[in-house]
C-alpha cells in the first residue's frame, strides 16, 4: 500500500489490512466448513426407485377471471397421478400409468371427473447389441424436438383429455398413449422403426368418465416409419412417413445440433394432408383441404447465471390468417372455445404462424425455488398468451403458483378466450 | 609426533571435505528430487495413473448419493445410478438414472461425448441439451467423478506441494495443470492435486473458458473397491458461492455389461437396467 496513503489515512488503511486478513481467513475456512460436512445416508433399497412406482396427489385451488360477459368464478382440481414399471426380466418390462382427476367447474358436459388410462404396454428388446426391440399395447410415443408444436409428432391428435394449465411441458404429461405394435433395430444408417396402430374406435366427442378413449387415439389404421440417424455427437436427424388410411400420406423431418458449449438449434417439419381439426370452424370439406407444410424451429440458450431460453417460431400451413379466424370467429364464437382447447390439446396451432419464448430458471431466490415461464403470441393476430409458474421443492412436495394470462383483440385467437386470467395454487405430493 | 601441521592442513581439508559434503547434501536434499522429479514425473502418466484409480477399466455401475448444503444447512439429497464405458474414443459414455427424490425417479440423462440428452418418462421427451446446461443439474457433479481427465486435457506439472487433503491434513502432492485439448472437455482448464506416492486424485479446482472458478473438489474417503483402493467421496464446493456445497458419496461399485447400444438417444425411452 502506498505509503501516503497509509500515512495520512492509517486507520483506513489497518481496516483495509484487516479486511484483507479477513477474506483470506474466510477463504481458508470456507473449505474448512465444507470438509466438516458428512454425506447423507444412502437411501434404502425400497426408497430409491428400484420398484419403478411413482403415486403423487395433487391438489389445486384457483381463480378464473372471465372476459367480457363471463362471469369470474373460482376453481378447484384434485388429481392422483400413478406410473408403474415393473421389469419381468434384464430386457423386458410392462409398464403402466393412469391418471385420476376432479375438477371444478367441470371441462366438458356435467361431468366433474376424468380417468385418463394413459398407457399399458409390453417392452422387449434382444440382449444383446443390435439394439432389436418389440412394444405392444397402449404407448405414449411422442416424436420432434420442438416445445410448443410439433409436426412430426403423429400421435398426438387427441390424445391430451383434460388441459390443467398452458404449459406445453405440463400437458404432455396428461397425454394418452396410441394403442399399437411398434419394433425397431439399430441398422449400419441409424435406428429403424415401425409402428402400426389399429382402428380400436369411431372418433369421440371428448367426455369425461371412465372412457378409456381408444376413439379418440385411434379413429384410423396408422402405419408409421422412422429412420433416426446420428451424424456426429453433436448433431442427429430423423426422417419418418405416416400413413393414415383413408387420409393420405405425411412425410416429416426433425433434426437438433448442437452449436457451441451452450445451444441447441432443431428443427421439426412435415408435409401432411389437411386437417380435419379446423373444418368445424371454417366449414370446409376435409377432402378438399389442400397440403399444407408444417414447421417450427428453435434455439435453446443455456447461459451460466441458471437461466435457460428457448426461443421458437411455428408455422403451420393449415392454420388461419388473420381474416380467416375473424372471420371464423365472428359465425362460430360458439364453437371457438372447444376447438381452440382441442388445438391446444393437440399440440397444434390454430394461427397461420406464432412464436413462443420458454424460459426457466433454477434457484430464484431460494435454492428449491424454480421460476418457469413462456409468451405465445399469434403472429397473424398479434394476440399473447402469458404464463408464469414459481414452484418450491420440499423434500417430499412441491408446491407451486401459477398465473395465466390472455390478451388481443376480441375476434383473436386469445384474445376471444373466455377467461383472460387464470391463477392458481398446487400442491404435488409425492407418495 | 604427529605432524601438527599436517595435522593442521589435514584438519582444514577434512573441514573443508566436510563443509562440502554438507553443501552436497543441502544440494542433493534440495534440488535432486526436483531434478529427479523433473526427470521421472511425466504429467500425462500421471493423469491416466490418477484415471484409473477412480475409474474401473471395464464398463460398471455405481450408486452416488449427493447431499447438498446451504451455508452448512442440509437443503436436498439426490440419488443417482451411474452406468459407465469407455467407447473407442478412450472416453467415458454414461447413462445416470435418477432413484431420488420421488419427482426425478426414472429421469434419465446420456453423456457420451458432447452428445448430451435428458430423458423424462413423464413427459416422453427426450431432449438434447448443451454442456453447458449439464452444468446446470446436478447431474454434472457425475462428471468430477466418470470421466477420463487425460484424454480430454493436456497436463502439466505446475509444482510438487504440501496441501491440505478432504480430512484437513497436509499431503505432499503433485500439482497439475491441465488445459482442454478437444471440444468435448467439460472444463476450460482444471487444476489436480494428486498424492506424490500413489497419483491418488486429492483435490481439484475446475475452471470455465474465461477462468473463473466453477468448483473445487476434495476426494476422500479411500476405499478397496473393484481391487482398487479408490476415492468414495467427493466434496464439492460451489466456485462463486462457496457456502453451496454438495458431497458426492459413491457405493454399490460392481462390473455391469453395458452394451454400445444403450448410449444411444433412441434407448433411452426402453432404459429399464436396475
Amino acid at each position: 500500500m502506498d505509503y501516503f496513503f497509509q500515512a495520512k489515512f492509517p486507520s483506513v488503511a489497518l481496516a483495509s489490512t484487516l479486511m484483507a486478513l479477513v477474506v483470506a481467513v474466510d477463504a481458508r475456512a470456507d473449505d474448512d466448513d465444507a470438509l466438516a460436512l458428512q454425506s447423507a445416508d444412502a437411501p434404502t433399497a425400497s426408497s430409491r426407485g428400484d420398484g419403478r412406482l411413482k403415486l403423487s396427489l395433487e391438489a389445486a385451488l384457483g381463480r378464473l377471471v372471465g372476459a367480457q360477459a363471463i362471469q369470474s368464478r373460482d376453481a378447484k382440481r384434485l388429481a392422483v397421478d400413478l406410473r408403474y414399471k415393473y421389469s419381468v426380466s434384464e430386457n423386458m418390462f410392462i409398464a403402466l400409468s393412469n391418471r385420476f382427476d376432479y375438477v371444478d367447474p367441470q371441462a366438458i358436459s356435467d361431468i366433474y371427473f376424468t380417468n385418463s388410462f394413459r398407457e399399458a404396454y409390453f417392452s422387449w428388446q434382444a440382449p444383446q447389441a443390435g439394439g432389436s426391440f418389440i412394444e405392444v399395447g397402449r404407448i405414449n410415443l411422442r416424436r420432434g424436438p420442438a416445445y410448443g408444436f410439433n409436426p412430426t409428432d403423429y400421435f398426438s391428435l387427441g390424445a391430451t383429455p383434460l388441459l390443467t394449465n398452458a404449459d406445453p411441458l405440463a400437458i404432455r404429461q396428461n397425454r394418452l398413449g396410441t394403442g399399437m405394435l411398434r419394433a425397431g433395430a439399430s441398422t449400419s444408417v441409424g435406428e429403424i422403426s415401425f409402428a402400426f396402430a389399429p382402428k380400436l374406435g369411431t372418433t369421440e366427442i371428448p367426455h369425461g368418465g371412465w372412457s378409456p378413449r381408444f376413439g379418440q387415439t385411434n379413429p384410423n389404421a396408422r402405419t408409421m416409419l422412422a429412420l433416426e440417424r446420428k451424424f456426429s455427437d453433436s448433431a442427429s436427424a430423423q426422417l419418418s412417413g405416416l400413413h393414415t388410411r383413408g387420409a393420405g400420406t405425411t412425410i416429416g423431418a426433425s433434426a437438433s445440433v448442437l452449436v457451441g458449449s451452450a445451444a441447441v438449434v432443431y428443427l421439426d417439419a412435415s408435409n401432411s394432408p389437411g386437417r380435419p381439426l379446423f373444418n368445424s370452424v371454417l366449414g370446409q370439406d376435409v377432402r378438399n383441404t389442400p397440403r399444407a407444410n408444417r414447421l417450427a424451429t428453435g434455439l435453446t440458450y443455456s447461459f451460466s447465471s441458471g437461466w435457460t431460453l428457448t426461443g421458437e417460431f411455428d408455422y403451420n400451413g393449415n392454420g388461419l390468417k388473420k381474416s380467416e379466424l375473424q372471420s371464423a370467429l365472428s359465425q362460430y364464437m360458439a364453437g371457438y372455445v372447444g376447438t381452440a382447447q382441442m388445438v391446444q390439446a393437440n399440440q397444434d396451432s390454430l394461427g397461420r404462424s406464432g412464436w413462443l419464448v420458454y424460459g426457466t430458471k433454477k434457484s430464484v431466490i431460494w435454492k428449491e425455488l424454480d421460476l418457469t415461464g413462456f409468451v405465445r403470441l399469434n403472429a397473424e393476430d398479434r394476440s399473447k398468451l402469458s404464463w408464469v409458474e414459481l414452484r418450491y421443492h420440499l423434500p417430499r412436495a412441491d408446491l407451486s403458483m401459477q398465473a395465466q394470462f390472455a390478451s388481443g383483440a376480441l375476434l383473436s385467437e386469445y384474445g376471444a378466450m373466455p377467461y383472460k386470467n387464470l391463477y392458481q395454487i398446487i400442491l404435488t405430493y409425492y407418495l | 609426533m604427529p605432524d601438527l601441521t599436517g595435522s593442521m592442513s589435514s584438519k582444514s581439508n577434512s573441514r573443508g571435505t566436510r563443509r562440502s559434503a554438507l553443501w552436497l547434501a543441502v544440494c542433493v536434499t534440495f534440488f535432486l528430487p526436483a531434478v529427479s522429479g523433473a526427470a521421472t514425473v511425466e504429467p500425462q502418466r500421471l493423469l491416466e495413473q490418477s484415471d484409473a484409480i477412480r475409474n474401473p477399466d471395464r464398463p460398471f455401475r455405481v450408486h452416488l448419493t449427493l447431499t447438498e448444503y446451504e451455508k452448512g444447512a442440509q437443503t436436498a439429497t439426490t440419488a443417482l445410478v451411474s452406468y459407465a464405458r469407455i467407447t473407442d474414443s478412450g472416453q467415458f459414455a454414461s447413462i445416470v438414472r435418477f432413484t431420488s427424490p420421488e419427482r426425478d425417479v426414472g429421469k434419465l440423462m446420456l453423456k457420451n461425448g458432447s452428445d448430451l440428452w435428458f430423458y423424462d418418462p413423464s413427459t416422453k421427451a427426450t431432449v438434447r441439451i448443451s454442456p453447458q446446461q449439464r452444468l446446470l443439474g446436478q447431474a454434472a457433479n457425475g462428471d468430477v467423478v466418470t470421466v477420463n481427465f487425460s484424454r480430454d486435457y493436456k497436463a502439466e506439472l505446475s509444482a510438487s506441494e504440501s496441501i491440505k487433503d478432504g480430512d484437513r491434513q497436509a499431503r505432499s502432492a503433485h500439482k497439475l495443470r491441465l488445459t482442454a485439448s478437444n471440444s468435448d472437455a467439460t472444463y476450460g482448464s482444471i487444476e489436480l492435486w494428486l498424492d506424490v506416492n500413489t497419483a491418488g486424485p486429492i483435490k481439484a479446482r475446475f475452471f470455465a473458458d474465461s477462468g473463473r472458478l466453477l468448483k473445487t473438489a476434495y476426494y476422500r474417503r479411500y476405499q478397496r473397491e473393484l481391487g482398487v483402493d479408490r476415492p468414495t467421496e467427493t466434496v464439492i464446493i460451489d466456485g462463486v458461492e462457496p457456502g453451496s456445497v454438495t458431497i458426492v458419496r459413491m457405493s454399490e461399485f460392481g462390473y455391469r455389461n453395458a452394451p454400445p447400444s444403450w448410449f444411444q438417444r433412441d434407448y433411452l425411452t426402453r432404459f429399464s437396467a436396475e
